[in-house]
Order: structure tokens, then C-alpha cells, then sequence
């Protein structure tokens, strides 16, 4: 279920091609390796988004922070309690495994994250395999399933439409 | 595997000096507090081993700010209570200068520096931050197929001997994470790299053997990592280690508890 640093290129330019061509927000930066990146504001909280590639356990791993509109940065705990109501018991039940504070790869600062073997085990679960060739993007497949943990909403458009190669 | 008990006792027994004194600013009152002395193991992390040290200073603060997390600097830099307290002394060792002892740390309780430091808030961070190293490591060494398999006893045999310094205890577990993977090598080497005065981590992926079946050495992952640097002084535990030194030699006998070897490039 491992997914190449190379399949991780294609699929999260896939996503931003998309992304651009909908407003989506979505950037592409280059730091020690690519990374795509989201700034959302729902007030009263702005949060970023960071989709990278985790080389210890070969696949994508999300980075997040959340803070309020003074620039606060809000507790793990209140993280925890944003999680989508239908997955909450299970986040709750395993939270210091699920979704924790860590240092960003890149800005040596602080973020969130869920926790890089949930996203094997979601990649597991979809039936990925870095064998197959996919129609559809399997980072899309992947972020969509996570969003409702890390209160992130993902437009229907991102779904329906095919994986360019 | 890591048979050369020696080195694994000598490495655990290592501790540092350190004179806690509480930030001038922060002083509450009219009598300044004495500073704190402590002896602390190299292998462990701040949060585990300063209770006394918050209980001693709490008293001379600002009884509107006893609450609030306590933090800690050198220098004007906050120190990551997530690195091991060995790491976080040899990030400032400058041209084979080591910082004097008893390394003189300040305390605060105010002013969290939250763009740079992680909360720790109880002791379920610490342990959450330290297994889930572990478990990274162990990804790295076996495709996570000893770490996963053990149980929650095990897991926990790990966490309370590190806690509790028992060397027995940590190790009886530990022993089957040091074991090799295939042959006599592990997939990868877990590794943190640091250039000192800086406490910038780097991570990549680390081979122990070579595509002719070689072991590489220390020097050679040198060489790979920092092309730039001329003949690279490399520190871990307060020690210069030889070049030549195989890296999987190093990892099965000098990582850190978090099974990573945190390297420090000078």
C-alpha cells in the first residue's frame, strides 16, 4: 500500500492543476521536496494546510494549524473537539495516536498532524496498491477521507472527474 | 544485534550538570530564588525530569502565571523538550567546544514561545511524541513488523523504563527492535541530522550496506549528506565518533531511546 515519492508528484500536481482550475486555493511549493499547501479561513479561525511526503512510511502526510483570528493558536484539545461529529468517538477513543502536535519537517515550528500510520491504513483500506494505475487520484481519494478529521471541506468536483496523464 | 551491553550501560548512565536559574524578568517579590541544581540523564527529556525544578521556582512567580507551562532557554533559544536533553547540550558545541558545566539554563512561565515549541501540556504528550519515534524507527528498520506485533504491556515496559531509568526493563524490550531485518542489516538507519547552532533537523533515508553488500560508514553517509563540508566533525552523546565507523554499528548501539541516532554535524 506504500505509495513512490514519484506517484506522490504526479497526484498532488493533479490536484493543484485541478485546484487552479477552480479556485480551489491550493498551492505547489518546493522546500526539501514538493509540498501542497491551503490557507482557509473560517472564521472566527484561519487554518493552513500542508500535504507532503513522509519518506519513513511512504505516503502522504498532512500538517495542519489553526488559529483564531488574533493569531492565537488553538489548544490540541480544542483540535480534537473540531473532528466531525461521525468520527469523533473513534478520534477521541485513540487522540494521542490520532492527531498530534509535531514539528514541520520543513519550518521547524509546530503543527498538527494526524498521524502518518492513519494515512497508510486509509491508503490500505481504499485497496491502494503503488502497482496499479489509477483512473482517479488516489491523494484525492485519501485527503477526502481524512477531511472530516482535520475540518477540512473538500469541493464535489475534486470526485468526479478523471486522473491525467 | 546491540551485543556490546558495555556501551549501551556507559551511554545510559551519561548525565549532564545543569543549573536552573528562573528569568530575572520573572521574578516575583523581593527575594530572588536560589538557583537549581540537578544532575540529569542525557537520555531523558526535560518534562520527565524537572518537577523539582517547576515546584522549586512556581513560589517566585506571579501567582496570576503558576499555571501556566513552564519553558526553557539557552541563550535566547528555546529548548525542544521533544529532543533528548543529550541532543539539545551537544547542539551547541562550536568547533569542539562544549558548552561549560553546569550548563546554566533559564526558566520561564511566561511568554510560551508557540511558534517555536511544542505544548506539552501532561505526560501523554511526552510519551505520545516518544512512541510515536519508536514506532517512525521501527518503520525505517522493519517495515514496522516488530513494533506493531508487540503488545500494549511491551509498549509500556518501554515508556516506564525510560521513565523510570531501569535499564533492564527498557532493554528487555527493546533488544527485539535492535534486531536485524534481513541478514545482519536493518532496512534503514533512523537518523536525525543537526548542524550545530542550529536546532534545524534533517531527516533522510539512510542505508546500512551499499548496492556491492559494503557496510557504510559513517564517513561515506558524511560525505553523501553533506557534500559541501570539509572533513565533518559528527558528535552524538558528547562524543566525536570515528569516521569509519559503520552506521549500523552506530544505530544498534548509539541511538537514542527513541531509537534514532541524533547526529550533530559540526
Amino acid at each position: 500500500m506504500s505509495m513512490t515519492y514519484q506517484q506522490f508528484v504526479e497526484y498532488a500536481t493533479d490536484l493543484k492543476n485541478h485546484s487552479d482550475s477552480i479556485d480551489g486555493g491550493w498551492n505547489l511549493r518546493q522546500h526539501q521536496c514538493p509540498m501542497i499547501l491551503l490557507w482557509k479561513t473560517k472564521f472566527p479561525i484561519v487554518c493552513e494546510y500542508h500535504i507532503l511526503y513522509n519518506p519513513s512510511y511512504s505516503c502522504p502526510d498532512v500538517f495542519f494549524n489553526m488559529w483564531y483570528t488574533d493569531g492565537k493558536l488553538l489548544s490540541l484539545e480544542h483540535v480534537w473537539s473540531l473532528v466531525h461529529s461521525f468520527l469523533k468517538q473513534n478520534v477521541v477513543h485513540d487522540k494521542w495516536n490520532a492527531i498530534t502536535q509535531e514539528m514541520h519537517p520543513f519550518f521547524n515550528s509546530p503543527f498538527f498532524r494526524l498521524h502518518p500510520c492513519k494515512n497508510t491504513h486509509v491508503l490500505e483500506m481504499l485497496g491502494f496498491s503503488s502497482k496499479n494505475i489509477y483512473e482517479f487520484n488516489p491523494l484525492i481519494a485519501w485527503l477526502s477521507t481524512i477531511s472530516p478529521i482535520i475540518g477540512l471541506e473538500i469541493d464535489l468536483s475534486y470526485g468526479n472527474r478523471r486522473l491525467k496523464s | 544485534m546491540a551485543n556490546d551491553t558495555e556501551i549501551l550501560h556507559y551511554l545510559w548512565n551519561g548525565k549532564l550538570a545543569v543549573c536552573f536559574q528562573l528569568d530575572e524578568q520573572e521574578i516575583h517579590g523581593i527575594q530572588n530564588p536560589e538557583p537549581f541544581y540537578l544532575m540529569v540523564p542525557r537520555m531523558s527529556y526535560f518534562p520527565l525530569v524537572c518537577d523539582k525544578v517547576k515546584k522549586h521556582f512556581v513560589k517566585h512567580v506571579d501567582p496570576e502565571k503558576q499555571e501556566m507551562e513552564m519553558w526553557l532557554e539557552f541563550k535566547n533559544i528555546p529548548l525542544k523538550w521533544n529532543n533528548p536533553i543529550g541532543v539539545l547540550y551537544d547542539l551547541f558545541t562550536r568547533d569542539d567546544k562544549q558548552v561549560d558545566l553546569p550548563w546554566k539554563i533559564t526558566v520561564h512561565f511566561d511568554n510560551f514561545p508557540e511558534d517555536q515549541l511544542l505544548r506539552c501540556s501532561c505526560r501523554e504528550s511526552i510519551e505520545s511524541n516518544f512512541m510515536s519515534s519508536m514506532k517512525e524507527a521501527d518503520m525505517l528498520k522493519h517495515r514496522s513488523q516488530v513494533f506493531s506485533t508487540m503488545q500494549r504491556h511491551q509498549h509500556n515496559q518501554l515508556w516506564t523504563g525510560l521513565l523510570n531509568d531501569k535499564f533492564d526493563q527498557f532493554w528487555s524490550e527493546n533488544k527485539k527492535l535492535m534486531e536485524p531485518f534481513e541478514g545482519s542489516y536493518f532496512k534503514h538507519i533512523p537518523v536525525h541530522f543537526y548542524r550545530s547552532g542550529s536546532s534545524v533537523m534533517t531527516q533522510t533515508l539512510v542505508k546500512p550496506v551499499s548496492d556491492d553488500g559494503n557496510h557504510i560508514t559513517l564517513g561515506e553517509l558524511m560525505k553523501l549528506n553533506y557534500p559541501s563540508v570539509d572533513n565533518p566533525k559528527v558528535f552524538t552523546h558528547g562524543i566525536c565518533i570515528p569516521h569509519e565507523t559503520p552506521v549500523q554499528w552506530m544505530s544498534e548501539h548509539m541511538s537514542y531511546l527513541d531509537n534514532f541516532l541524533h547526529l550533530v554535524v559540526i
